[in-house]
């Protein structure tokens, strides 16, 4: 491990999935030249598993003609538990029809109606067929778009590519963030970057969890990096559990199965969400029918006392093939199961992170020149429940404004100097030597496993006070075991062991930050169920949780909701 | 049973391979395995992932001499000999050594493309192939705050294309691209029909041209290994005939007599084999241990692939797992991976340098004329 050159750029974003990427698109074309730092390449980040689609009010699917984005909104409001703050769901949706035009623009071959327009599927608490989609790849589909225009921005040479590094800490200098500290994998090289801004775009924390559909790499680098640097994390008990995942492997088996006609069946063969949405059945949002899946499976009327099935047989095998290819591909690969003659074992599991670093509807954060933006950021757009489709908008709207508003501020920024960045630079290397020399010790791996099954067992879909209190003892512990984990490779070529140890020191913090808030926050509210708190509280939590790292602990403080054109009520679906 | 993973460090320079012991569990995939070592039993070991889902094209590695995206391989199906795929082979798919098949598992690196360390491959080589055929849409224009209509059947034409992930499987599988370090490649030429067959950019002559050239469209003998291989179904062996038959009938194929052309009009014969192949390839191999149908080889490959196989000893593998051994080094592959010396001593025909470093890509000059000169500049071979 050594040092290397420090880098020069007017805007380094870490990350480089569909928010990283249209944030660069945007930071080039207003002249910037922009550099994207990803612990992976770009068209591996996980923007690339989303399946079901793209929310727009475009009005084009029938049924669908009188949607409107004012609808869209009122949609994601109440989704969101009414803790969403109203302007920045107005910017969403407002903005929504432009980002699917302009992606269509781009390339993206988008699923189509007869009339060539682009098709719209229904979603979960959706009021009108809302969601445009490119089969059941449509992540896939919008990273390979944005991807090749990346790769031909105009002029070439203003977007540079640091794939496979890591970024082990921020730079901030006289109360102004200018730059970050990246480890290159594949030789172990610690490279400095001067930034007159810097974007976290690098997604969410879904591996704190035992049971999540998030690529291996979602860890939580994001908000580890802002937390260290003195920034506060915005609502980050609000977990989203998605009801259909894999069973074992809970890789993602999309809404959109639900969407096109799928049933959840218990082990009685009822369609059991009669009983808890009787209106929108299996397309309730997200946290209902996650929670009524846990309920089924906890009386005892699921299989194995693990999963209920998904049955997509209604649709006949044509529709299967045609609207849900990947979802069948997925189930034959991964359970041997071919949903045109079999139903598929589901199980509720970590889905996304609603929290995020907190910021503003440009990606503005607490601290100068750092910015957050994607499933990292929390506007907050979500809330307490994020609905389906509303996610792969997120990215494309925030990362275009985020890309805008770092161009307008960059003009009043200095270029950065290289004292602070090389003196962070020395700071690090020296940390990662220190941690090398921890020749023995504690299995990372083993530390990372129990710290899941915690998160899992105490943070999950239910939540109590004594269970969540056990829970933060049994972090402290793990904390401490992680001091001590040894990292039993000295090499410097790809060691991932030390990217795991490092990877695992994030996890810690940002599970803490989870911990805290959901052990604060006495009511239940959208993903946030307590059981001991059933019920919502507006008139002492309609309130965005901040947390804070204060001279190494965390402190928690809440920040009123933006109110908006919508009354909040209850929600019934 | 027991894993035979070959191993690469590039501080010492040495390749070798270890064998770990691995106590198969129901749903056990390659890259599960990978990890269950890397934890346990070996932290040096280094491969690359992310999704773990089949969706992201990170971990494509050589398993069983069969390029494959390790998080979407059973080892359960290997071992018992399921879910085969029959190659035509290649040298640089090389020479297993000691490997028992119904015992071991052998894991290399894709091959055709340098190894970082281990598992992981320098991926650059192919993303500049990609980079060659200008995979960026144009839009035409027109009225910004609508979308383009496109047919439903066109999307249906247009899917098996853009489903590619881009893993470079059928880069390190095409028996052409050992012996023509400059043809695009599989993948790479799938990508640029992607944007030929798109009729909103309108610009199909102008694309397929991008690839008129020998290292272009003309090189693929149609062995079929990059469909065969491919997770997502793309058929670039499909894409190539077409835009073979689309140029000739633009005027535009190279003049019959010459080398390239005699061997356009056998390409057109192969086309509709592949096409026949490629249906039964979907009717017969969607199935969990669907077979799949052996094949001809459309074209005989001068050297087969010896495989030597010199049975382990005969004893049961104990049930405890752990590091069994460390081979002898063996000499590094000639075969489609020198070492990094020869690469750089290489004539630097391509457009894009591959000798420079991605993080600090050299910027293209930004002038039209440059832009119409790299069409041509795709690398031919040395007369």
């Amino acid at each position: 491990m050594q040092s290397d050159t420090i880098h020069h750029h007017d805007l380094v974003i870490i990350g480089g999935g569909l928010t990283g990427l249209r944030a660069a698109l945007e930071g080039v074309r207003a002249g910037l030249d922009v550099a994207i730092v990803s612990k992976v390449h770009p068209l591996r980040s996980h923007s690339v598993a989303a399946q079901g689609g793209i929310n727009a009010a475009l009005g084009n699917a029938p049924g669908g003609e009188d949607d409107t984005w004012e609808k869209h909104a009122f949609d994601t409001v109440k989704g969101s538990d009414y803790l969403a703050d109203q302007d920045a769901v107005e910017i969403l949706c407002q903005e929504a029809p432009g980002a699917v035009i302009e992606l269509e623009h781009m390339g993206t071959v988008f699923s189509r109606l007869p009339d060539g327009r682009i098709a719209q599927r229904p979603f979960g608490g959706a009021g009108f067929p809302r969601t445009c989609y490119c089969a059941d790849r449509t992540g896939h589909n919008l990273l390979h778009t944005l991807y090749e225009q990346a790769v031909g921005v105009k002029p070439p040479g203003r977007l540079s590519f640091f794939e496979e590094f890591f970024v082990t800490n921020l730079v901030v200098a006289d109360g102004r963030c200018t730059g970050c500290i990246g480890l290159d994998i594949s030789d172990g090289t610690l490279h400095g970057f001067a930034a007159r801004a810097v974007l976290i775009a690098c997604g969410g924390y879904g591996r704190i969890y035992a049971r999540s559909t998030n690529a291996l790499i979602c860890t939580g680098d994001g908000a580890a990096l802002a937390l260290r640097a003195g920034v506060p994390l915005m609502d980050m008990e609000f977990v989203q559990f998605h009801p259909t995942t894999l069973q074992g492997t809970n890789i993602l088996i999309s809404e959109a199965a639900r969407g096109e006609g799928g049933f959840l069946l218990n082990n009685r063969r009822d369609r059991f969400m009669k009983q808890y949405a009787e209106q929108a059945m299996e397309l309730a949002p997200r946290d209902i029918v996650a929670r009524a899946i846990q309920r089924e499976i906890d009386a005892g009327r699921g299989f194995e006392n693990e999963y209920v099935h998904l049955d997509l047989r209604p649709l006949g095998a044509e529709k299967i093939g045609e609207r849900l290819p990947g979802v069948r591909q997925l189930a034959l690969d991964f359970a041997g199961i071919d949903p045109a003659n079999a139903p598929i074992p589901v199980q509720p599991g970590q889905h996304y992170s609603m929290g995020g670093v907190a910021c503003d509807s440009n990606g503005a954060t607490a601290l100068t020149g750092l910015y957050a933006a994607g499933e990292a950021a929390c506007v907050s757009v979500h809330g307490a429940n994020r609905l389906g489709g509303n996610s792969l908008l997120e990215t494309i709207v925030f990362g275009r404004r985020a890309g805008q508003a770092i161009a307008q501020a960059v003009r009043e920024i200095p270029v950065t100097e290289n004292g602070a960045v090389e003196a962070a630079q020395a700071r690090e290397l020296d940390g990662i030597q220190q941690r090398l020399r921890r020749a023995r010790g504690e299995r990372v791996g083993a530390i990372r496993d129990d710290l899941r099954m915690m998160m899992h067992e105490m943070f999950g879909i239910f939540r109590e006070e004594s269970q969540m209190k056990e829970g933060l003892n049994i972090l402290e512990n793990l904390k401490h075991r992680c001091q001590g984990a040894g990292i039993l490779n000295r090499g410097s070529h790809f060691n991932q062991a030390l990217i795991g140890a490092l990877e695992l020191e994030n996890m810690l913090l940002v599970a803490e930050a989870v911990a805290r808030s959901a052990l604060d926050r006495k009511e239940s509210r959208g993903s946030h169920a307590r059981t001991d708190f059933p019920k919502r509280d507006d008139a002492q939590y309609l309130a965005h949780t901040l947390a804070w790292l204060r001279n190494g602990a965390f402190e928690i403080l809440y920040q009123p909701v933006t109110p908006g054109r919508f009354p909040v009520q209850e929600r019934e679906y | 049973m027991i894993l035979k993973v070959q191993r690469s460090d590039p501080a010492t320079r040495r390749r070798d391979f270890s064998h770990y012991d691995v106590k198969v569990r129901p749903g056990m995939t390659v890259l599960s395995a990978l990890f269950h070592v890397q934890d346990r039993l070996d932290p040096t070991l280094a491969f690359r992932y992310s999704c773990r889902g089949a969706v992201c094209g990170a971990c494509a590695m050589l398993i069983n001499k069969v390029p494959r995206l390790a998080c979407r391989t059973q080892l359960r199906a290997l071992i018992e000999g399921r879910d085969r795929i029959e190659l035509k082979a290649f040298p640089a798919l090389g020479d297993a050594g000691a490997w028992n098949p119904g015992r071991e598992v052998l894991i290399e690196p894709l091959p055709l493309l340098h190894v970082v360390k281990d598992l992981v491959v320098d991926m650059r080589k192919f993303f500049m192939h990609y980079r060659l055929v200008k995979p960026t849409f144009q839009s035409p224009g027109g009225a910004p705050n609508r979308e383009q209509r496109l047919d439903p059947s066109v999307v249906k034409e247009l899917e098996p294309y853009t489903n590619c992930v881009l893993c470079a499987a059928c880069y390190s599988a095409c028996p052409v691209d050992e012996g023509r370090p400059n043809y695009l490649g599989p993948a790479a030429l799938a990508k640029l029909y992607r944007f030929a067959a798109d009729p909103r950019e309108g610009q199909e002559p102008a694309r397929l041209e991008t690839a008129n050239q020998p290292d272009g469209w003309w090189t693929c003998e149609f062995h079929a290994n990059c469909r065969k291989v491919c997770p997502k179904g793309v058929t670039p062996n499909l894409a190539i005939g077409a835009a073979r038959n689309r140029l000739k009938e633009l005027g535009k194929a190279p003049q019959p007599g010459t080398d390239d052309g005699a061997q356009s009009t056998e390409c057109e014969v192969q086309t509709a084999e592949c096409r026949v192949q490629s249906a039964e390839y979907e009717a017969e191999s969607h199935g969990p241990g669907a077979a799949e149908p052996e094949i001809a080889p459309a074209i005989a490959v001068p050297t087969p692939l010896p495989a030597p196989v010199v049975p382990l000893p005969a004893e049961e593998p104990s049930e405890q797992e752990g590091v069994v051994q460390s081979s002898a080094p063996e000499e590094p592959r000639t075969a489609g991976q020198p070492p990094a010396e020869s690469a750089t001593s290489e004539p630097p025909a391509l457009a894009w340098d591959l000798t420079t470093t991605f993080r600090e890509p050299q910027p293209e000059p930004d002038t039209d004329a440059a832009e119409t000169d790299s069409e041509t500049e795709i690398p031919q071979e040395p007369a």
